[in-house]
Order: C-alpha cells, then structure tokens, then sequence
C-alpha cells in the first residue's frame, strides 16, 4: 500500500476511527492488528522475514536481560545476515561471476517491505538491553508491535525501544486538536511529496537517464534532486509522524532544517537524524571504544603526537560509519565513495579543527557573525550536492563524467523534460510548481529555524484561517502536483 | 573536577562548563568531542569507558562526567 | 445534565466544522470535474450502455470500436447490437461494463474483441483510467469495480479527474456551453465527429480517409509478461457469461499483413494461448490474422487508418459483412 494510494487513506481512516471507538486497554491490539494487515497487504510472504526478526530479537532479549553473552552476537549476526543476503546476494555473486568470466542471471529477489527499517530498530533494542539501557520486553505481543508499527515501518523513522514502547501500550484518549495538527503535517507531507519530489522527479530522472545525450546539466540535475529526495523523504517523514499523532504516538524526528546545515557532520545531525543518531550509538561508539581502536590510538599518539593521535581514531571510526551508510544504501562503488565522501570530510574536518580555529584568529574571522555562518551554509550545501551526484548517478563513471560536464558543458536552460507526463503539458509551468514549492518549504523552514513551531502558531489561529490552510494545501495537490513515474514511489521505501 | 572541566575546555573551549547541565541535550557537544573526552579520560584516570557509558546522563555536565569517572575508578 | 449539555456544546463546533469543511472540500471538487472534464464519448457510451436494450455486446478496445459497425452488424445477424468497446479499455473495465449493464437486462451474446498489447502492458494513470468508472451510475458492481480498480492507485486518480485536465482552464467556457447544449443532456453525437471520425450513436466510430502515422512498434509476447489482472478479469469475465447464460465470442480483428509479418512470431503466440483459453473456459475464438478465418484482403494495408489496426469506415464495413457471416455460420 503506498501512501499516496486509495487503499493506504482508508486503511488509515479506519484505524484511525477505530483506535478511539474501542476500550483503551485494547488500542495497542488494535494498531498491532492493523500493522500486520498492512504488511499482509504488501505480501504475505514479507510477514516470514518480519516474524522472524521479531522472534529471534525477542528471544535474544530475554536471554541477554538473563546474562547470555552469546544472545546478542548470535541474534545480530542472523538479524543482519538475512538484510545482506537479501541486499547483497546478487552484487556477490555477480561480481564472482564476473571475475570468473561467466555468464550472470541475477536472481529475483525482492527486497521485503522496510526489513531495513525494523532490522535497525530490533538490533538497536537488542543492544539498549545488552548495555542495559532498558529492560527487555516480556510481552511477545507488545515486542512484536514495536517491530511493525505501521507508520514507520516503510521508510522510518527508525524508533528507539525505550521511547516508542511505552508510547504504544499505553492507553490514548481523543483530542480534535491533536487530530487537527496531525492532519496538517500530514496534507503538509503530501504537499512535499506530490508538489515538489513528483514534479522535481521528472527533471530528476530526464538528465540522470539521458546523461550522455542532455550533458552539461547536471547542476540543474543534482539541485533537483535536492529538492526531490528532501522533499519527498521528508514528506514520506511528515505523513509517518502525522499519522502516529493522530494516534497519540509521539515518533522521533528525521530532520530538521538539512540545508540550514553549516557542515557537513551538522548536515547529517539534520538530515535522517535517525539513521545518524542510530549509527553514532551502535556502530560509531562501540568501533572507537573497542580495544582494537584504542591501541590503534596509542600508536598514532607515538607516532603524530597528542593531537591527531587523538583525533585519528574518531577519523576512522567516522570514516567506517559512512562506509557502512553508503553500503546499506545499495552495494554499488558509487554508494560506497558517497559514504566515504562524506566521512573522508567529517574525519579531516575533525583533525584540522584546532588549525581552522588558529587560522580563523590569524584571518581574523569573527565565526559568529551572519555572514560567515551564510557562507558555512553555501558551502556544505556546495559540498552535499557534491555528493548527490554519486547518490543519484548509477555508476561511478557516470558520477564522474556528469560532474565533469556540469563544469566543462554547463547549461541550465533547454528541452529536458518529457511534459507528456507533466499533467500542465508545459516544463514552464512545471519548474514554476517546484519553485514554489520550494520556496513555501523554504520559508517554513526558515521559521522553524528561528523556533517557530509553526503549526502550533496554526493550531491558535481562528477557525477560517486554519481551513483555508488545510483547504490550499489538498486543493494544491491536484492542482500544482504531480504523481511518481512508477507506481509506488517513496524513494526510501526501497531501502 | 577542576582536571576535568581544564581537560573539556582543552577540547571545547566555549561552553560553561561550572554551570552547563545540557552538554548533551543541546548538541553542544558533538560525537567528535565526546570521544575525544573519553580518550583523554581513559589516559588520565586509567579507566575503561565502554559504549553502555555512553548516555546522556553520564555527559550532559561537567559533573556528571566526574560522577561517572569517580564510579568507574570504583 | 448539566454536564452533558455542556459537553455537546463543545462537540458540537468541531464537528460542524469538520461536515462543513468537508462539504466544501467536496462542492469544490465536483465544480472543478464539472468545468473542467469535457463531454466524452465515454459518458455517451456507458449511458447508452445502461439505458439502451440490445442483444449483442461488444467489448474491447479502440481496435473494435473502429473495426465493427454495431448496426451493420446488428441487420446481418438480426439482433440489436452496441458497440462499448474504446481505446483503453483493458479487461478489468470490460468486466464491469459488462456487469454494468447486466443490471437491467441480459444480452445474449457478448463479443469481446482481444488486442494482445493491451494484455502485456499496465495501464497508465491518465485520464482515461478512471473514466468510465467516474460515468458508471452508482451500484453494488460500481463499488466491487472500485475495490478491483481504484483502490490500488493514486486516489486523486478517481476522486478529482480534473486532475488531468487542469491545464485546459481554457477550455472551461467551451465545456460549459457544450455542457448547457440539448446535445449533452440528450446523450448525442454531434460534439465528437471531427477531419478523422464520425461517431455513431450505436457506438461505432466511422475513420475517415488519411494517412498513415508512425513506424510498427513490435512488442514481444511472451506468457510471463501478460499482466496477471488482464487475464484474471477475462477469466472472471468468461465465467460470468457461462454462470448467466450468455454466449462469449472473442474476436481479434484484422491487422495490416505488414504488422503481422513484422511481429508473426509474437502473434501467433498470443493467438494461441486465446485459442488455449478458448479451450479451457469453452468459448468460441474467432481470430482474423490467422488460422482459417484468415483472409488476406481484409489485412491489406490500404484498408487500415494506421499500422496498429484501426480500418477506415469503409473497410469496417466490409469486415463487419464477413464478422457477421462467420458469427452465424455455426451460431
């Protein structure tokens, strides 16, 4: 069911309505139902790798909570071992195969609906007992709804055990005004979503497809698919949260403001925070605290001194970090010199920081005024669309050669769109679309960077206002946005 | 706890270390920072910080942090 | 009491905000389908489809609405016949316009023109997808047709078709005056002949003399890229006729012989597995481009509007005669 589909509102309608109408001891029943109906619909056979994780998880919890060492280790390995069976199994053997010099069928394998999503979530939780964090779930059924809790289940946001758990069994009591708020960051969602990233998809894909006969415009390229994968990650995000708090649910929040993002470790403090937050406390953390590191760090402090002996191991730690990204966004060199990319920034950003700041005196650069802060902003926006063309490309080479275009072809204006699939049948009309809405996303986000909470300011407006709100927003949809070349469509619901 | 708050400004010279409680919650220190405070830790103090250390609690203030070291050296 | 009182008072703003919100929400929507949509041929069809008595049904794609003259037909075999078949109408549409029209009456034979592209490819969502959903009157079939067609997509799809046409703003006067003409309200034809066609009040679109357009396009068959849903609602289709008793007659029409040739290999396996469900589900299958009904005038490329299948009135005609023939040869 995807979000946009007929099938998606109803189902959520109804789960909706339902969760109020029914006792409130029975509500955590109800949604834990309504996830196992939704993953049913997306194919039963997905549920097998869902149960599976949700047992073997909740098993190896309890074992851990009783002082098993070899729970954890042995429920990660399988836990992660079917993600990359599934993920990796044909690059493997493809490459083998390639070496070998044989002939290569890949094999169908379809990836089962957001096993990425909930393989973070149980191993995170599996972890959090391990370190003693939070006690073990004794409830099978509780377990099993922390696992497939619909909303989320597609595309994130990756929840923690000790502050979603709770949220879900507990008992929720009907509130219009949650409903209402609810509802705005859900239209605001599918503003994102069918606005921009439908419309910005269709320039998107015409000069990533067509990049060796549309050369040169790559810029426009890689600045649409800023605004396509923001907005249509960020607006799969918003319709997630917004469906969980008409539920009472509070879900933690993937991002906040990315391109605001003065660097470009701010930028992924801002950008799937979830996803960051979740590598930094199981992968970052336990890497550059693990023995292997420490003596890697002692002997950088022999050989470079204090400082960078210090700072190498953070370096490497980062840099597996965004190996480790890159590879879980598919396993392709392009994906793996994107996650590198961006370590190899964050880990030397790291080691020259005491220089930058002796150097920012020398200069002196007041670092806090504005226009110092706006040219940090540039220029990680510079560098992460950078990236972009590695993460959006399908190969290195074509990364490559398209970035080498955008400067050496550079072009910005012609025929690139097919418009037989723009709905308004103008590529005018349809970049006017995205220009607006990027700049309505642009001045929410600017206020929200101020700490305006911008639907709360909504929230106490008189009634007229907040319905023309709602009211622009749905008629918006039809009228300025557009619908995903494939059925389906949120980008990260392929992960 | 004067160590601890010279070695925290060592590494981050801006915050307030005698009165901040929110190191943490503010994203006023980042991982980089924090494991650079760990390292030190570890060398100065001759302790082991593992992963489950690594909570809010035990880095959102210069106090927390010698609460923790002060646990650990046992 | 006092409580309760003052607790209703307090729904009470909600909820007729909620209802009037919504009131308004769906007012806008119809305005906007009504100034935007265009008379179509298919409000025409499905209202003939619903109102108009006939014993013959036909069903399909454009290929059938171009090559089989419904009156024609309707005086060789002596029974009344309409033509609902029209460009993209894929079988899960069939089905319902067939069960559509079975509410009031029953025809005693449906003929059912099978075009093989339309089986392997998905239909895309334009404005045609929903469209003769968006004109069925409202029944039990109408919602089993939304749970089997509209549930799946993009719900803009069916709840605001505008959607489609919302950069033909232009366009709203013309609509509105064709919208207020009797033409309209009486269901006529007038509206859609054009330099191509001319339409029949029968269903039937007559393809005025022109010229040939665009390359053949081959596309390959194979088994496993026929689209599950095309061949389950033929299926469902072929058994509804048995269950009520009404003949199935599946027919493909004549393409040009250079079309064939182009493609032989891929048409002579998508024939044969009609022929196989012919088999199966006890149909009869009547296919033009081989076999032994086959003949060779009728595929001359002078008789086809394009290379993909649509005749010119004239030659619809004249398969028409010989469709009628063989239709009663063994009927």
């Amino acid at each position: 069911m995807s979000f946009v589909s007929t099938a998606f509102i109803i189902f959520v309608i109804l789960c909706i309505a339902g969760y109020y109408l029914i006792p409130k001891q029975y509500q955590w029943c109800w949604l834990l139902v309504f996830s196992y109906i939704y993953y049913l619909a997306a194919g039963p056979r997905y549920v097998i790798f869902l149960l599976f994780s949700t047992v073997i998880t909740y098993v190896g919890g309890l074992r851990a909570e009783q002082g098993s060492k070899a729970a954890v280790p042995v429920v990660l390995l399988l836990d992660f071992g079917a993600l990359a069976i599934i993920k990796y199994t044909n690059f493997v053997l493809g490459t083998f195969a390639g070496i070998a010099g044989i002939e290569f069928h890949e094999l169908d394998i379809l990836l089962p609906l957001g096993i990425s999503f909930y393989t973070f979530q149980t191993a995170g939780y599996l972890l959090d007992v391990y370190w003693k964090r939070c006690k073990a779930e004794h409830n099978f059924l509780h377990f099993a709804l922390f696992v497939s809790f619909f909303p989320q289940i597609m595309q994130g946001p990756i929840s923690r055990y000790g502050q979603l758990a709770e949220q879900l069994c507990a008992q929720h009591t009907f509130d219009i005004r949650r409903i209402e708020s609810g509802l705005y960051r859900i239209a605001w969602g599918f503003f994102k979503k069918m606005v921009i990233a439908d419309n910005a998809a269709l320039y998107v894909s015409a000069i990533f497809d067509n990049y060796m006969t549309l050369r040169g415009y790559g810029v426009l390229g890689v600045l649409m698919y800023s605004a396509q994968l923001y907005a249509d990650f960020s607006g799969g995000i918003d319709i997630v949260i917004g469906i969980a708090e008409c539920l009472d649910i509070t879900l933690a929040e993937n991002f906040r403001q990315p391109f605001f993002a003065t660097s470009i470790g701010d930028f992924w403090h801002r950008w799937h925070i979830t996803l960051g937050t979740w590598m930094k406390d199981y992968v970052f953390y336990p890497v550059s605290l693990s023995r292997w590191m420490g003596n890697f760090g002692k002997w950088c402090r022999k050989r470079f001194g204090k400082n960078i002996g210090r700072a190498m191991p953070i370096c490497v730690g980062n840099i597996i970090v965004f190996l480790v990204v890159g590879v879980w966004h598919g396993p392709a060199w392009h994906y793996i010199i994107y996650g590198l990319y961006n370590g190899l920034i964050i880990g030397i950003s790291g080691l020259l920081t005491k220089n930058f700041r002796s150097w920012k005196k020398a200069l002196k650069i007041n670092d806090k005024s504005a226009g110092f802060k706006l040219f940090q902003i540039v220029r990680t926006f510079v560098l992460v669309n950078i990236s972009w063309y590695l993460d959006c490309a399908g190969s290195v080479g074509q990364a490559y050669m398209m970035f080498k275009d955008s400067i050496l072809r550079f072009r910005i204006f012609g025929d690139i769109i097919d418009t037989y699939y723009t709905c308004s049948g103008s590529q005018e009309v349809t970049m006017a679309c995205i220009v607006f809405g990027c700049i309505v996303v642009f001045i929410h986000s600017l206020m929200k960077e101020r700490g305006v909470d911008v639907r709360a300011a909504l929230l106490d407006r008189p009634i007229p206002v907040r319905c023309v709100v709602l009211f622009l927003l749905l008629a918006s949809l039809v009228l300025i946005g557009n619908q995903p070349l494939s059925q389906g469509g949120f980008i990260y619901a392929n992960f | 706890m004067e160590e601890i708050i010279s070695i925290l400004e060592e590494i981050q010279p801006d915050p307030d270390y005698e009165t901040c409680e929110t190191l943490i919650d503010d994203n006023i220190l980042d991982s980089f920072a924090i494991l650079s405070i760990i390292s030190e830790l570890e060398d100065e103090y001759d302790i082991r910080i593992t992963p489950a250390e690594i909570i809010p609690a035990n880095f959102n203030s210069a106090k927390a942090i010698y609460a923790m070291v002060k646990r650990l050296q046992g | 009491m006092q409580n309760a009182k003052g607790k209703t008072g307090k729904n009470f703003i909600p909820v007729a905000v909620t209802t009037i919100f919504v009131a308004v929400v769906i007012v806008f929507n119809m305005v906007m389908n009504y100034l935007l949509i265009p008379y179509s041929f298919t409000r025409l069809k499905v209202h003939m489809l619903e109102t108009m008595q006939f014993n013959n049904l036909i069903l399909g794609s454009s290929h059938a609405g171009t090559n089989i003259d419904a009156t024609h037909l309707a005086g060789l075999t002596g029974r009344t016949t309409f033509n609902a078949a029209q460009g993209e109408q894929f079988p899960v549409d069939s089905y319902y316009l067939l069960k559509d029209a079975c509410i009031d009456q029953k025809p005693d034979r449906v003929i059912y023109e099978f075009d093989p592209t339309y089986w392997l490819t998905a239909q895309e969502i334009d404005s045609s997808y929903a469209n003769m959903f968006y004109e069925m009157r409202p029944s039990k079939e109408k919602l089993q047709y939304f749970f089997d067609k509209m549930w799946k997509v993009d719900f803009r799809t069916w709840i605001s078709p505008w959607y489609f046409y919302r950069s033909q703003f232009g366009n709203i006067a013309a609509n509105l005056y064709t919208k207020s003409t009797d033409n309209y309200k009486n269901y006529g034809v007038a509206t859609f002949d054009s330099e191509n066609q001319t339409v029949y009040g029968d269903g039937f679109i007559g393809v005025k003399p022109g010229k040939w357009e665009d390359e053949i396009t081959v596309r390959e068959w194979n088994e496993s890229m026929i689209q599950k849903d095309d061949e389950k609602f033929f299926i469902k289709m072929a058994e509804f006729c048995r269950d009520e008793g009404i003949e199935l007659v599946v027919v493909s029409t004549p393409i040009p012989a250079g079309t064939y040739e182009a493609g032989k290999e891929n048409f002579d396996l998508a024939y044969a597995h009609m022929t196989e469900l012919s088999e199966k589900y006890d149909f009869r299958y009547m296919c033009y481009n081989t076999g032994e009904l086959k003949q060779e005038d009728l595929m001359d490329s002078e008789k086809f509007a394009d290379w993909d299948g649509h005749m010119y009135e004239d030659a619809a005609h004249e398969f028409t005669g010989v469709f009628a023939g063989d239709l009663e040869a063994e009927g």
